[in-house]
């Protein structure tokens, strides 16, 4: 390990706040990560943010970045355009992501051959604009992502609203579809897009198929479209104030944000408020 | 005017109008007597002002919003600008990332006559040096297909080339604060040559009565200039010389720009 064995200088890269173009070290024990780029021996950041180091890796992590696929992520986005056979997707990406119409489940036959019908009715399964739930299935040569929603689970999104995070607040988790205890769904997708929604059991929409396509949104009782305002606003503020979100995250500020009314979830010291006590409930818990 | 033959196609002002009062500023000579106006040594900048993510629509955070933004004061001039992208763009370069630059300058930015909204030639012709001088500093190569656009607007403008280069300091924060990979941090700076002195970072009134403008914009730490824009005679020395204190000025511009940025590190806003 000679890494340990190294001068004064090149172990305080980490930790150390850097701005584009600022010199991280002339060392060449090292190599250049994420956030930087390298001129003869010299490494240089390359954006403005925190420098990390994991062995010999040098990278430079900043406050704000692009989401950048990585296959079997799940994610959501929103149409932006119908072309043949695809349709592109936002995925708050460098690039819109491609979902082919091969790689959706068409209602009705699992496996059924895609004809030509399928491809002229493209619009009845998803329109520009509408919310999709999906996953990253694999890259194309250009980096573009390809999605699929071959599972009952994915596919349109409905009967609730929308929000953007920070994508890095989203940490990649083993699910990313939850019914939390107030009756309410939320998918959340490591791109940052998350969906609030009224809790539908799952086997309403596997006994009928014609449901995933639907754009009709159920029945939403007043009360249920509070509870669906309040997790939208506490997942605001937890973003504003930089705190992971995860489903135990969204529990804690829901149930911190009861003794307040939704409208004021928002403002300035309640949300700071709000954001402490959800920190130090999960710093208890880890 | 009667009621009946009210002229509804038009702007109808009141029947009574008052002149407005105007501050009367006389006729302040830029330079007097060896000294500038705003009391000033010749090197001197104005004091600089910068914040970073101003347009960041909160709290609906939504993916129209830019995805970096800065404000940017130096003395009078005040200029925001937003950074979209990386993202998708109608023209795609498969080995390359594009940039785009808008600039405008708000009706009200110039004291002395009244903008229109459309765009002027200027405008446009100051929308492509601000692209080239930024170009050379972002990573292009790291972003193929995608595209990021620049937004300027110019909220009060006091001198060409100063706002210019204000304009470039600004699209650098806004950008770094956008998280995009760039070479250097741009910083740039102006200049005039008046009686056979090159005065720093001049104002309108300073600007009009010099024979001579320039800025020049700098990535400090690279060593590299990226514009170089003259305007007026000189001898070559002199312009050997204004380029050698505008890097200088650049330097400092610089370190205030970087200081900051560091500084929103560590400290994000709420």
């Amino acid at each position: 390990m000679d890494v340990d064995m190294e001068s004064q200088d090149t172990r305080d890269i980490a930790s150390r706040i850097v701005t584009p173009g600022s010199v991280i070290t002339n060392d060449t024990a090292f190599m250049r990560g994420h956030g930087t780029f390298a001129e003869r021996t010299t490494i240089y950041s390359s954006v403005a943010g925190a420098v990390e180091r994991i062995n010999k890796l040098v990278s430079v992590r900043p406050l704000k970045q692009r989401y950048s696929g990585e296959i079997g992520d799940i994610i959501v986005g929103r149409i932006t355009e119908v072309a043949s056979k695809r349709w592109r997707v936002d995925v708050n990406s460098r690039q819109d992501g491609i979902l082919l119409l091969s790689s959706i489940n068409l209602p009705g036959g699992i496996q059924r051959r895609k004809s030509e019908s399928d491809e002229l009715q493209m619009r009845t399964f998803f329109a520009e604009g509408d919310l999709v739930f999906a996953e990253v299935q694999s890259y194309f040569a250009d980096g573009a992502l390809s999605l699929h929603t071959r599972s009952l689970q994915y596919g349109k999104l409905r009967n609730g609203t929308f929000v953007t995070v920070f994508p890095q607040l989203v940490p990649r988790s083993r699910s990313h579809f939850h019914t939390l205890p107030c009756g309410v769904d939320i998918v959340l997708g490591v791109n940052g897009y998350i969906w609030v929604s009224k809790h539908v059991p799952a086997s309403k929409v596997e006994e009928n198929s014609e449901l995933i396509y639907s754009d009709k949104n159920e029945f939403i009782s007043d009360d249920e479209r509070e509870t669906i305002a309040r997790i939208a606003n506490c997942i605001h503020l937890l973003n504003r104030l930089y705190v992971k979100i995860t489903d135990t995250s969204i529990i804690f500020a829901y149930e911190a944000s009861l003794t307040h009314a939704v409208k004021d979830l928002l403002t300035r010291e309640i949300a700071i408020d709000l954001a402490h006590n959800v920190k130090t409930r999960l710093e208890q818990q880890s | 005017m009667s009621a009946n033959i009210f002229d509804r196609r038009r702007v109808n002002g009141p029947p009574r109008s008052v002149e407005p009062l105007y501050t009367d500023e006389g006729d302040v000579k830029p330079f007097t007597n060896g000294g500038r106006a705003d009391g000033r040594s010749l090197d001197q900048l104005r004091p600089i002002f910068i914040k970073t993510g101003p347009l960041a629509v909160q709290p609906t955070f939504s993916p129209t919003a830019p995805s970096g933004s800065a404000y940017y004061e130096q003395g009078k001039i005040r200029i925001s600008c937003a950074v979209y992208g990386p993202r998708q763009g109608r023209k795609s370069n498969p080995r390359m990332g594009s940039f785009d630059c808008d600039f405008q300058y708000a009706p009200f930015s110039c004291s002395w006559k009244r903008r229109p909204h459309i765009k002027g030639a200027d405008e446009k012709e100051i929308a492509l040096i601000l692209e080239q001088a930024m170009a050379p500093a972002i990573r292009l190569e790291a972003y193929p297909k995608a595209c990021i656009d620049a937004f300027v607007t110019v909220i009060e403008s006091d001198g060409k080339f100063a706002t210019i280069s204000a304009a470039i300091n600004c699209i650098s924060a806004a950008l770094a604060d956008a998280g995009i990979e760039l070479y250097d941090i741009v910083a740039a700076c102006s200049m005039s040559l008046n009686a056979s002195q090159w005065v720093s970072d001049c104002n309108q009134a300073e600007e009009d009565v010099s024979q001579c403008s320039l800025f020049v914009s700098r990535m400090p730490s690279a060593d590299e200039i990226t514009y170089l824009l003259q305007q007026g005679k000189t001898m070559p020395d002199q312009t050997d010389r204004a380029v050698q204190t505008c890097s200088n000025s650049c330097a400092r511009v610089y370190a205030v720009l970087s200081r900051y940025l560091q500084a929103s590190m560590e400290q994000p806003a709420s």
